[in-house]
């Protein structure tokens, strides 16, 4: 190669680079070794090497390593990496690294050296730093400040010092004990990347931390870092434990940042209960958001993974001892297609000696920390059995029973597998807490389904089984309960005949439930009594209200009663609201207001008769439907009701009902509040095949 | 299940009579609040207890019977009862029901 072109190369690149000839001169010299030993080249270029760049000790062993090389064609010094001290041209003295070559045309010519030199100042400076600041420590730990060591290594906390090449340079001994470090020294020695080798790190997110994350490591960066919620797992020992760690700089006289000094506080007792408590939270609110307590257990399965066990499972037990799986979790959903093989070699019957079974004949909870292979091979019963049980891998299993009413009901079970965690007397106690109220859910789920049945019965006989067939009208009818499918609701519409006349009643009882549901029972018998000898609606109301003042305690009523004989209507209310009229004329209200019924002492129940032309509707309502709550607080109302019965005056009954579900589905907000019955009645207009139509009551629930 | 919208109740004397302010809406939610309210109320055996009801904004047939049976103790155990009328749309219920012409309504000049 052409040396010209060389050199221009060599003249930019990044180390200083010198060469020199048999004699010991400088035959080139680039401008990073210009900068590096503070001399021009013109100046350097002829004058003698050892005498340029070498101190002067060093001269004579130079001298004599050129020579010995010179006769025999090899060194010590040539093409390996050393480190030496050079000097500067102003005599002072610094750490080189220096690699050499010897190059030689042909036998006959002269050998030259080039040399790549680097400063490596720094990098020595801090080596010697750290020595001097472990020096330091020591001094301040040991003689006069033995006090001060011990009380640092008395200290439950772990504290750690790290130098700005990130290696540790002190710990005291609960940090040594958490490091798995017996000195200090061993300590210093350390690649600090390794140190974090034996244990698995997680952020408070989750997310798997390294070195680079350490408050300590950011610090010596120059970011200032917030405290560090850190979550560790022994992989020796499978132990979980959090720590926060906290650090501070320690600085030079000059201000920069020399150590950085890591408190280490063990906060896993703390943190595990806040874990904990707020994980129950969730489990509560999960457990309570539905009555599918077999979808709510799956949930609460899969919240458990794998923040407290890489697979949870829950269990439900029958009468005999048969096992129902409910739920199973894992994080990864393919691993769920082990445990469903590895389901299929359980018997139906459960063993009483072991796992679930025993769980389910003792009650009590079971814990299996570091299953060995042996235990495996003793459980399969085949081949493909153990390759499945191995796939699992599990390291510890615990199961906690499920208890309702002293009885277990079924069981719960974690197991730790690829996170090798070992579960202790904590986790068992967790997982008992999450038992208890799985075992109260699925317990409430069974007692409310019982309920609902027996609401659902009662609600059934409170109305009519069907419409009737009333000549000459067409009827549609809406109940709709409020609230929980387990309440009876108090209003109520009811049809019957009566001689000549069909009677229609409908009406409000205060308040809900099973109270309710007999107080309805007791005004409709009372009204079906009263009209064997008198169908007046005044007469009807008057005995319904003497019926409800027997009663012990202040049972009220709101009822309307309509009484038909062909085209004559005659109404009466009992504190309820009006009916009415949709005809030629618009829409009216008709009839007067009478007293509440089962109220008051004093009472009156005045009557109104009209006569129906064909084609005319009556509506018959609960407040349920004017008291529907929309937006801005604001009650659906009278005026919203008349404004709609006018648009829809000329539909049919079922059509008018329709209007008025989505009228209110529309402009309610929030939940339903109370219970809303409509009854459409309209006399079938002229022309019209005079059949009557019909519509089922409705009992959904919810809007 | 209904919301529980607010009920406010504040309680003042006024000579021998303890009154109580309701606003807002007295439903089957918040019923209980105005039980308590009323047993506060007559602790102190006052000789009358006025219950003002032109703040409220609502009242539902829960209401209502509230008012029915806190008459009928107010017979049985000897003192007053008084209800400040409302205006619309909260008079309307007890229109609906001839609980205007069976409760003891009274009436009072703006802000008593």
């Amino acid at each position: 190669m052409d040396l010209g072109r060389a050199r221009k190369i060599l003249n930019v690149a990044h180390s200083a680079f010198v060469s020199m000839d048999e004699e010991g001169r400088i035959t080139y010299w680039n401008i990073r070794a210009e900068e590096t030993f503070g001399l021009g080249r013109d100046e350097a270029v002829g004058r003698l090497l050892s005498e340029t760049i070498i101190p002067e000790r060093d001269r004579e062993a130079h001298q004599a390593g050129l020579r010995r090389f010179l006769e025999t064609g090899t060194g010590p010094v040539i093409d390996n990496r050393l480190e030496l001290t050079a000097i500067r041209a102003d005599g002072s003295e610094f750490p080189i690294e220096l690699i050499v070559s010897a190059l030689r045309e042909g036998e006959a010519e002269e050998w030259t050296f080039h040399g790549f030199v680097s400063d490596i100042s720094e990098r020595r400076e801090q080596e010697v730093e750290r020595q001097l600041l472990l020096d330091q420590l020591e001094r301040a730990l040991a003689g006069s400040e033995q006090r001060l060591q011990a009380i640092v290594d008395s200290l439950a906390e772990a504290i750690t010092i790290r130098g700005r090449d990130d290696r540790l340079i002190y710990a005291n001994r609960a940090a040594l004990e958490r490091l798995g470090m017996s000195s200090v020294e061993e300590l210093a020695a350390a690649d600090p990347r390794e140190l974090m080798g034996s244990y698995s790190a997680f952020g408070e997110d989750g997310r798997e931390l390294s070195m680079d994350d350490l408050p300590s490591v950011r610090l010596l960066r120059g970011e200032q870092p917030e405290p560090l919620m850190m979550r560790t797992l022994d992989a020796r020992t499978g132990g979980e434990s959090w720590v926060l760690l906290k650090a501070a700089a320690v600085r030079d006289p000059d201000g920069e940042i020399e150590a950085a000094v890591t408190i280490i506080e063990d906060v896993t007792v703390s943190k595990r209960a806040q874990l904990r408590g707020e994980f129950l939270a969730t489990v509560a609110t999960v457990l309570a958001s539905s009555l599918d307590y077999q979808q709510t257990l799956r949930n609460v399965a899969g919240l458990a993974v794998p923040q407290i066990a890489d697979w949870c499972a829950v269990d439900l037990f029958d009468e005999d001892g048969a096992r129902e799986p409910v739920a199973i979790a894992h994080v990864d959903p393919a691993r769920l297609e082990t445990a469903a093989k590895l389901r299929e070699y359980e018997p139906e019957q459960l063993n009483p000696e072991q796992g679930l079974g025993r769980v389910r004949r003792t009650g009590e909870s079971l814990i299996y920390n570091d299953i060995a292979d042996e235990l495996l091979v003793a459980a399969a019963v085949d081949e493909e059995h153990l390759r499945l049980l191995r796939e699992v891998g599990m390291r510890s299993v615990l199961v906690v029973p499920l208890t309702a009413r002293g009885r277990t009901i079924g069981a719960l079970t974690m197991v730790s597998a690829e996170s090798r965690r070992t579960f202790d007397d904590t986790d068992l106690e967790f997982a008992g807490q999450i038992a208890e109220r799985a075992a109260l859910a699925v317990e409430n789920a069974r007692l409310y389904s019982e309920r609902s049945e027996i609401a659902r019965t009662l609600q059934n006989s409170l109305l009519p089984e069907a419409l009737p067939e009333l000549p000459g009208w067409e009827i549609a009818a809406l109940y709709r309960p409020a609230g929980q499918e387990s309440e009876v609701g108090g209003d109520f519409y009811d049809f019957w005949e009566a001689g000549e006349d069909w009677l229609m009643m409908i009406g409000d009882v205060t308040g809900k439930g099973v109270r309710a549901a007999a107080v309805t029972s007791l005004v409709r018998h009372a009204a079906w009594t009263a009209s064997e000898f008198d169908s007046r609606p005044a007469h009807l109301l008057e005995r319904v209200n003497a019926a409800l003042r027997r009663r012990p305690a202040l049972s009220v009523c709101t009822a309307l009663c309509l009484r038909i004989r062909d085209s004559e209507a005659t109404v009466a209310s009992g504190g309820h609201p009006l009916l009415w009229r949709l005809g030629e004329n618009g829409v009216e209200e008709v009839g007067r207001h009478g007293t509440l019924l089962g109220a008051f002492a004093q009472a009156r129940w005045p009557e109104q008769s009209f006569t129906i032309k064909p084609g005319e509707t009556l509506v018959a309502i609960t407040d349920g439907v004017t008291d529907t709550l929309g937006g801005d607080d604001e009650r659906f109302g009278t005026e919203r009701l008349a404004a709609l019965l006018g648009d829809v005056r000329e539909g049919s009954p079922m059509a008018i009902r329709e209007s008025l579900i989505a009228a209110l589905e529309s402009f309610q907000v929030g939940a339903q509040a109370d219970d809303t019955a409509l009854v459409v009645m309209r006399r079938v207009p002229k022309g019209s095949r005079a059949s009557a139509q019909r519509s089922a009551p409705e009992s959904a629930i919810g809007v | 299940m209904a919301i529980a919208r607010p009920l406010e109740i504040e309680q003042h004397s006024d000579g021998d009579a303890v009154v109580l302010t309701l606003r807002g809406e007295l439903d089957i939610a918040t019923v209980p609040r105005l039980e308590q309210a009323v047993d506060a109320a007559l602790a102190g055996a006052p000789r009358e207890l006025k219950i003002d009801l032109r703040p409220l904004a609502f009242l539902d047939s829960s209401g209502l019977r509230q008012f029915i049976l806190l008459a009928d103790r107010a017979r049985e155990e000897g003192w007053r009862l008084a209800l400040i009328r409302p205006g619309q749309p909260t008079l309307s219920i007890f229109q609906i029901t001839r609980a205007e012409e069976n409760l003891p309504f009274i009436d009072v000049p703006e802000q008593s």
